[in-house]
């Protein structure tokens, strides 16, 4: 019994491994219960009328793709399902690049067109400095040009859009976040001060940090993880890889806790304690 | 004055930033975007600077021939190979956009995947009822864990409604108590800043 506490690192490696592939080869398809701060998000873009600005922060890096793509999916199929008008911008360099790829067939799903239903200004140097700036002034915090280097002004999308809060038409933030620069930097320079409501989509391990402020009302709700794409996806009604990703999650979370338990059933039968 | 000028610079900006936040004439007045136009401008500066640190040590290191001068010359065979490259063909471009895509991003996901592998192992040495504090740690961290998959709710109903009352009170309680600790951190460092106290930012130039 004491060796249970003893398993070597490559066993458990091997078992990680395997449990990874068995949720890919074989799905459970476990039902997703949708949580209040997932739904309260979606609620809060489902209620802004149509034609509204939603201002997306592209606050993340690859490393972080295989959770939030999933998020960044389901929250623009809904954004472009209501005909909300989306704004992506990324203080974090690559942000910007990574979500292009993934919006621009979801667009082209929608027929909606760029620069006219959404646009993205792409990284800006300046992180947080530069964020404040496009609360007074976009065209000078995007430096005149959109991801590819074009001018604003060629945008229909832009007309009337002199900076990010109310009076442009901006209804609501998104923050797609890994860390920092994140939603704190916008709670703290646009949301309070502007007056826009924010949420965010983050990782699962950035849940409980982001939580005192979904209690508080700060952040209107988050979506955390693979899980809550899963949610989103289903509230929107497009089950993609967050659904398939949660199967994994499901093995994976079962193997750790069979492992803490058999690694403390040894622990607690050895005699050194 | 190598001491002085610097220290004399952070208080002014310092204040002009602290003054516009508070008082909305001096707000009016337009100082924030001036300094937010510097600070990019810093950014852009501070990036060349970093290359040319970067140069400087590695270039040394290849000189020298010291041990591992060969991934130094890579260092610098990516850097000013790819920086010139995203110049030329732009960050869109094919072969900038086909290499981050099929070399760097793979790459960074692994890396990041490969975390999955280690937490499973420091999970099952370092959950152990050792003390009643370890056992209540063991115990969130397991309905935490099995509540933020489907898996939790698929053996009991109930698992996702505890996983959302430690998250939404306990969690929530010692998580405002360390944010509202960080920021007052941040705040009594600012201050020694401005009142001159505190001085590492010099660069070792008159610092404590």
């Amino acid at each position: 019994m004491q060796r249970l506490q003893a398993l070597g690192r490559r066993p458990i490696y091997a078992l990680v491994f395997v449990v990874g592939i068995v949720a890919f080869l074989f799905p459970l398809g476990l039902p997703v219960k949708i949580g209040s701060d997932v739904r309260t998000v979606y609620n809060a873009l489902d209620a802004l009328p149509a034609g509204s600005l939603v201002w997306v922060g592209a606050e993340y890096d690859v490393s972080s793709k295989p959770e939030l793509d999933p998020q960044v999916v389901a929250i623009f199929h809904h954004l472009f399902q209501k005909g909300l008008k989306p704004v992506v911008y990324g203080m974090w360099l690559r942000g910007p690049t990574i979500v292009q790829d993934i919006v621009a067939p979801i667009a082209e799903q929608y027929g909606k067109q760029y620069g006219v239903d959404w646009i993205n200004l792409g990284h800006k140097p300046g992180t947080t400095t530069n964020l404040r700036l496009m609360t007074s002034n976009i065209m000078e915090g995007a430096g005149g040009v959109d991801h590819f280097g074009k001018p604003l002004a060629d945008y229909s999308i832009m007309r009337g859009v002199n900076a990010l809060d109310k009076a442009s038409g901006f209804r609501h933030i998104i923050v797609v976040e890994t860390g920092s620069p994140g939603s704190r930097e916008y709670l703290g320079i646009v949301s309070a001060e502007k007056g826009i409501p924010m949420s965010v989509a983050t990782l699962t391990m950035s849940i409980p940090e982001n939580k005192p402020y979904v209690e508080s009302g700060q952040f209107t709700g988050q979506i955390g993880g693979l899980r809550g794409a899963a949610e989103y996806e289903i509230l929107v009604g497009k089950p993609g890889r967050g659904a398939s990703g949660t199967d994994a999650q499901s093995l994976a979370a079962l193997l750790v806790f069979f492992l803490v338990v058999i690694g403390n059933i040894g622990y607690l039968t050895s005699p050194r304690k | 004055m190598r001491k002085e000028f610097p220290m004399l610079l952070t208080v002014v900006a310092a204040l002009a930033v602290i003054l516009s936040q508070f008082f909305f004439h001096i707000y009016n007045l337009g100082w924030l975007d001036v300094l937010d136009k510097w600070s990019n401008l810093m950014w852009a500066i501070a990036i060349g600077l970093g290359v040319i640190n970067l140069t400087l040590i590695h270039g040394k290191k290849i000189m020298r021939r010291a041990p591992g001068y060969y991934n130094s010359i890579v260092l610098l065979l990516v850097l000013y190979g790819y920086g010139i490259l995203g110049l030329i063909t732009t960050t869109e471009g094919f072969h900038h956009k086909w290499i981050f895509d099929n070399i760097f991003a793979p790459m960074d996901a692994t890396l990041y995947g490969i975390i999955a592998f280690f937490i499973t192992t420091a999970a099952y040495r370092a959950f152990k009822v050792r003390t009643w504090e370890a056992t209540v740690m063991l115990l969130a961290a397991m309905i935490i864990l099995l509540g933020s998959a489907p898996i939790g709710e698929a053996i009991w109903g109930y698992w996702g409604d505890v996983r959302s009352w430690i998250l939404n009170i306990p969690n929530t309680a010692g998580m405002r108590g360390i944010i509202l600790g960080i920021y007052l951190g941040g705040f009594a460092t600012a201050l020694r800043v401005m009142l001159g106290l505190e001085r590492a930012y010099l660069g070792g130039v008159g610092g404590r």
